[in-house]
């Protein structure tokens, strides 16, 4: 093994790189330091304000988006690990025309101050994108990383099964 | 999930179109030109002398607007709602480790941290005190000159030793209540923004604006009309930010540099400055007939309310008068003391000290039924208050049969769950149980408190029916409310419709978002000002358009001559019409209904819930899983069908987690719990897929005081049934909370119920 | 209150990321104690926010093409499901290989974080942190994990890597290997993790175990292995030897629950005392065997 060889082809990162992604379809390209994090990138560089801040350990979910359609927490995504990949917001959803998720938590009341909403809608449509019929078993792992403080849960079950059942 | 009133109307809360896409602008969301980032140093020892604090070598960091101590406060160095005690930037001592000691305005958030750290503090520490038995020990170094206590509160009645002597049973035990976190998802923030004539504009989230503006002045030295509240959205509040907490610190640093300052607490921040429910400990010794009637009820109330007053003793008062709830006992000796120590401060918090003094209220009822050998709902059924009976205090109520129609509803419910968990088998490892508990709660904030309410209604100039409030929207569903009451009452359409609250430049007086009383208010100010209202408007339109009066009436988009087809005139067309004439408004302002009685905090609306709960207890772990639940409330017809569910099943659910698992621990005055790793809210899989809630809509005959707000009582008789509900399915009684999965598995080896231990 | 905001040394940290094992080494080498390896991150930025040094090299492994990758592959006359360090612990959840071949994986993964976090969270992290609450089902698995450092690779049990406290951290868990054997389908597995909450939180305890019963009814392969939050996960050996050559009915549960006790030394913390997980584990452990013979509703 060269070590010394290995050296020089190791890429480096640091402080400010340019970031190249897709917010919602659209590409951004922004200076930002390796270590940021995603939540900060997208409030502060792209003034998506939708994804929210609460815990920032990746703790309670408000921060949640798809990164290449997966579910993740913003708040634990570092600028350099988002590189080349797609983020979808809650401002992104339902830009196509389906707004089922978001009609179904207005009609079943799934939110109230709304802050944990746009990552609890994320986390929804991870899971709706996988098992369209969720049992009552896969919307709790499903649903299980996002903290709403307000509902108590009900009306964002409602929601989800409002979905499940086609009305939405 | 059930729910007995169906959604009468499909419309959706005002503000829910902007919550589910995103689009709303909290104002911890806002930013503005050439805006600084705050950050607050908060003390470093839960008590300490401070002997000197040294700035210059975080003022001299690149980056860095300016460094504010107490010597840059305008003002008054102080606030809280009630006794303004707690420093804003403490001088020369701190009392606990969210006190403030120096603030940095700085280009960015990193270095606004970076100058936190420049900052020299030098500290003499003294003796913490973290309890309040050592608060209240003789030779206690004073944390205030007053004194350790920051009230006492007693209420008495009869003679209670002698009713003991005479009684067949009694039955005394000690709760503890633990120090619950609000844990609302957007933490405290917000943006202060300075003008040039030297006023600011203050975004930032709070339950009564106009009590921040006056705080602020205070702080400030500044006119109050030199300071605007901006206090709407929220993204949760729960009683947690109606005390100043950023805005002292942000309207400082704003003015000193004349740039718009934003200050958002992390949640670590939040935990260590921010307010917690009250830890109590109550003991409680009732006693009862041999038929069960009880006579006599003796209550000792200490409650930690850490360093400083803010709506401490209010919160004592509510205890107090709370601690005979829905019963009727001859003999009373209550007493509660407010005691300040070095831990987090206590203050409001939904539920406002009913939650701990129900939990050992029924607490007691359900350990009476047991040694009488009486079922517990009949033990309930005989001492419960009859509709004319007086209030706790004995002081005349609005008359109401809420909570023997709460407890019946809740007896048949208790009836089925027992049917049907006969026929359903337990795993080997579990034992489930069922319980039940009964609550009763004071709206408004009681006799001999300012508790001003109000509104406006008007045509605005665009030709809207304009509402407004002087409340907040912490995501309660108030807009909802006050959207439903006035489509009804009014007879227009949500298009017409334009609500303004939570800005003291647009609203009027209604008083603070709190203490169930929005949906009260804006019922009573809505049917105050709707005759008023819509004579004025008929009769300009009866001039305009030569109509009489008595056939004109409000309608969708304009108004209609009774019979018509559309509208003779719409809302835009009069507002076009009367743009030179004097404005189409009506106020009202009145006085929250209080009782005629001089009893202090004493309660006139009340309303009632009860609680029926299943729960499984793990024989392994100890643990406990609440798995069925229903709640019954009576507080009047339902206003806003999703909004009245959601507050009680997440009412329900926050005082599941009370009960279960949360505590803001602290040890030797310093939090051990500072972020959702630690500090555990129930998720989604904690909770009963299986609630249901029931409203009993009715309304004492002649009740003239409309729907009551509900914003707490779904979050009181949980507590009580859950721990009713482990005694069902192990023997045991709990008493000190949250309930500790170490305990139940000790009384479940004590009890043999694992053959191998 | 020291209020700096925990990770804001993490604007000052360089990133690397190499492509290669090799070069992944190289960096760790260079920079020694100043850079640790960094995957998906989600429990060293838990850490970092609750004090713990930020270093100033992360060595992210993310672009490193061998330690990816579900597969089963054949060692001797074995079966061996090798699964790449860098896979998420979603993957893990949901790869057909694993839900297939060690479904007790899958099913040990679901109980870890959140969607969201697993989504991010490798497998390779979980363990190297070595209080993973994988590790003790990698225990009763015999599970192995591949070890490189700079002079050479090998291959390692996961008890005897646990044990060996000489291990350096330089240290980079490139694979996990999962036996699959025959005797396997005869084997009967169980895993639970206690929290203070249903889901999404750290564990109180964390327990494992395997067992099968041969022809004669007696209890053979008997592994037990507990960890989970602040506990150090091991096997437990003593309490395993209680079991072997005996039926089930002629098991002392007292016996076997004073063994549990002595031999898990759990830690204390704010809300549950070591005696408490103790007892946890016991219980748990005592009624999972009894299930084997005597099933009842779950």
């Amino acid at each position: 093994m060269d070590l010394n060889k290995a050296d020089h082809v190791v890429s480096k990162m640091k402080e400010e790189f340019t970031l190249s992604f897709l917010v919602n379809g659209q590409k951004h390209e922004l200076p930002v330091q390796a270590s940021a994090r995603l939540v900060d990138i997208l409030r502060e560089k792209v003034h998506l304000t939708g994804t929210k801040v609460s815990c920032g350990i990746g703790r309670c979910g408000a921060c949640s988006v798809l990164l290449d359609g997966q579910l993740v927490n913003a708040c634990l995504v570092m600028a350099y690990q988002v590189n080349g990949k797609s983020v979808l917001t809650i401002e992104g959803l339902g830009t196509d025309g389906n707004r089922n998720i978001q009609e179904a938590f207005l009609h079943e009341g799934g939110f109230q101050c709304g802050y944990c909403t746009s990552g609890m809608i994320m986390a929804v449509k991870a899971l709706v994108d996988a098992v369209p019929n969720p049992t009552e078993e896969d919307i709790k792992e499903a649903l299980s990383g996002n903290l709403c403080r307000c509902t108590g849960y009900g009306g964002i079950i409602r929601a989800v099964q409002r979905l499940a059942n086609g009305n939405a | 999930m059930k729910f007995n009133i169906s959604e009468r109307e499909g419309r959706v809360r005002p503000d829910g179109m902007a919550k589910v896409t995103g689009d709303l602008k909290y104002l911890t969301d806002l930013t503005f030109p050439n805006m600084l980032h705050g950050k607050i140093l908060r003390s470093s020892y839960p008590h300490a002398n401070i002997v000197s604090i040294k700035t210059e070598r975080a003022e001299q960091l690149p980056g860095v607007a300016v460094v504010i101590t107490h010597k840059d406060v305008p003002g008054m160095n102080r606030f809280g709602i009630i006794f303004p005690d707690q420093p804003v930037f403490c001088e020369d001592k701190v009392r606990y480790m969210g006190d403030a000691i120096a603030a940095v305005a700085a280009e960015s958030e990193a270095i606004a941290y970076e100058a936190l750290a420049l900052i020299e503090v030098v500290y003499e520490e003294l003796p913490v005190i973290d309890d309040p038995k050592k608060a209240l020990a003789k030779d206690a170094p004073k944390l205030h000159p007053s004194g350790n206590i920051l009230h006492r509160a007693t209420f008495k009645n009869g003679d209670v030793s002698k009713a003991f002597d005479d009684c067949f049973t009694v039955v005394e035990e000690t709760y503890e209540l633990p120090r619950q976190m609000h844990a609302y998802l957007e933490t405290e923030g917000g943006v202060i923004v300075p003008k040039e004539d030297g006023s600011i504009t203050v975004y930032a989230g709070t339950q009564h604006g106009f009590k921040d503006r006056f705080q602020l002045a205070r702080i400030l030295a500044k006119p109050e009309h030199e300071i605007r509240i901006i206090s709407s959205p929220m993204g949760g509040s729960f009683g947690g930010k109606d005390e100043l907490n950023i805005q002292p610190y942000g309207a400082i640093l704003a003015l000193v540099t004349g740039r718009p300052v934003k200050v958002h607490h992390t949640r670590k921040e939040s935990v260590w400055a921010g307010l917690k429910r009250h830890p109590m400990r109550i003991t409680m010794k009732t006693g009862a007939s041999k038929t069960g009637k009880i006579v006599a009820h003796e209550v000792r109330i200490i409650a930690d309310t850490g360093a400083y007053a803010t709506l401490g003793p209010a919160v004592l008062d509510f205890a107090v008068e709370h601690a005979s709830g829905p019963y009727i006992i001859p003999n009373i000796d209550i007493e509660g003391l407010s005691v300040f120590t070095n831990n987090g401060v206590s203050g409001e918090f939904r539920g406002f000290g009913g939650n701990q003094i129900t939990f050992a209220l029924e607490g007691q009822i359900n350990r009476l039924a047991e040694a009488l050998g009486i079922d517990p709902i009949e033990l309930r059924r005989k001492n419960i208050r009859k509709a004319t009976d007086k209030g706790p205090l004995g002081q005349r109520i609005a008359p109401s049969n809420g909570a023997l129609e709460v407890l019946e509803s809740i007896n048949a419910l208790c009836m089925k769950q027992k049917e049907k968990q006969k026929q359903e088998p337990c795993s080997k490892w579990k034992r489930k149980g069922t319980g039940m508990a009964l609550a009763m709660h004071g709206g408004g904030l009681g006799f001999g408190r300012l508790d001003s309410a109000g509104g406006r209604l008007a045509l605005n100039h665009e030709g809207k029916i304009e509402i407004a409030f002087g409340f907040e929207e912490c995501g309660q569903g108030l807009l909802a409310v006050i959207e439903n009451i006035v489509i009804k009452e009014i007879g227009c359409s949500q298009n017409d419709l334009k609500i303004v609250i939570g800005d003291t430049a647009l609203v009027p007086v209604s008083g603070s978002s709190t203490a169930s009383r929005g949906t009260s208010i804006v019922w009573q100010s809505v049917q105050r000002m709707k005759e008023p209202f819509t004579q004025k408007i008929c009769k300009r339109v009866s001039q305009l358009l030569s109509i009489p009066e008595n056939e004109l009436i409000l309608g969708e988009n304009g108004l209609w001559r009774v019979n018509g087809k559309h509208p003779c005139m719409t809302y835009k067309q009069l507002a076009q019409e009367m743009k030179d004439g004097s404005p189409l408004v009506v106020y009202t302002n009145f006085h929250f209904p209080t009782t005629p009685d001089a009893v202090i905090g004493g309660h006139y609306l009340y309303t009632f819930g009860g609680v029926k709960v299943e729960v499984e207890v793990d024989l392994l772990t100890g643990k406990v899983k609440v798995t069925d639940l229903d709640h019954v409330i009576a507080a009047g017809p339902v206003i806003s069908p999703n909004g009245y569910r959601g507050q009680i099943e997440g009412g329900g659910v926050m005082s599941l987690g009370y009960t279960l698992m949360e505590e803001a621990k602290m040890e030797g005055g310093r939090y051990v719990t500072e972020n959702f790793d630690t500090y555990l809210i129930p998720g989604i899989a904690d909770i009963p897929f299986h609630t249901n809630v029931q409203a009993i809509e009715a309304l004492y005959k002649d009740d003239s005081h409309g729907p009551r707000g509900v914003g707490e009582i779904g979050t009181i008789a949980i507590t009580p049934a859950i721990v009713n509900a482990i005694h069902d399915a192990i023997g045991h009684w709990v008493q000190h909370l949250p309930v500790s999965s170490e305990e139940i598995l000790e009384a479940i080896e004590v009890r043999r119920m694992l053959e191998w231990t | 209150m020291t209020t700096k905001k925990e990770n804001s040394s993490l604007a000052s940290s360089v990133i690397w990321t190499p492509t290669t094992i090799q070069e992944a080494l190289a960096k760790k080498k260079e920079f020694g104690a100043d850079a640790c390896f960094i995957s998906g991150g989600t429990l060293l930025q838990l850490q970092w926010e609750n004090g713990n040094k930020v270093p100033k090299n992360l060595i992210s492994l993310q672009l490193i093409q061998k330690m990816q990758g579900i597969e089963v592959e054949r060692d001797h006359d074995c079966k061996v499901l090798s699964i790449g360090a860098l896979s998420t612990l979603a993957t893990c959840q949901n790869h057909s290989l694993v839900t297939m071949e060690r479904k007790l994986l899958s099913e040990v993964v679901k109980h870890i974080a959140a969607p969201a976090v697993r989504n991010q969270a490798t497998i390779g992290g979980n363990i190297a942190g070595r209080s993973g609450d994988v590790i003790p089902a990698l225990l009763v698995m015999d599970a192995e994990i591949s070890l490189c450092n700079k002079v050479s690779s090998l291959k390692k049990s996961v008890w005897s890597w646990l044990k060996d406290k000489e291990d350096q951290q330089d240290d980079l868990l490139t694979q996990v290997h999962l036996p699959i054997n025959e005797q396997e389908r005869n084997m009967h597995y169980f895993y639970k993790k206690i929290g203070r909450r249903e889901a999404f939180t750290a564990a109180i305890v964390t327990v494992a175990g395997s067992m099968s019963l041969n022809e004669l009814g007696e209890l053979d392969h008997v592994r037990l292995a507990v960890g989970g939050g602040d506990n150090l996960p091991h096997r437990l050996k003593a309490t395993e030897r209680l079991f072997k050559g005996e039926k089930l009915s002629t098991v002392t549960w007292k016996e076997v629950y004073s063994s549990i006790l002595k031999e898990f030394l759990p830690t204390t913390d704010a809300f549950l005392s070591a005696d408490y997980r103790k007892k946890v584990a016991a219980h748990i452990i005592i009624s999972e065997l009894q299930e084997l013979v005597f099933p009842s509703l779950k």
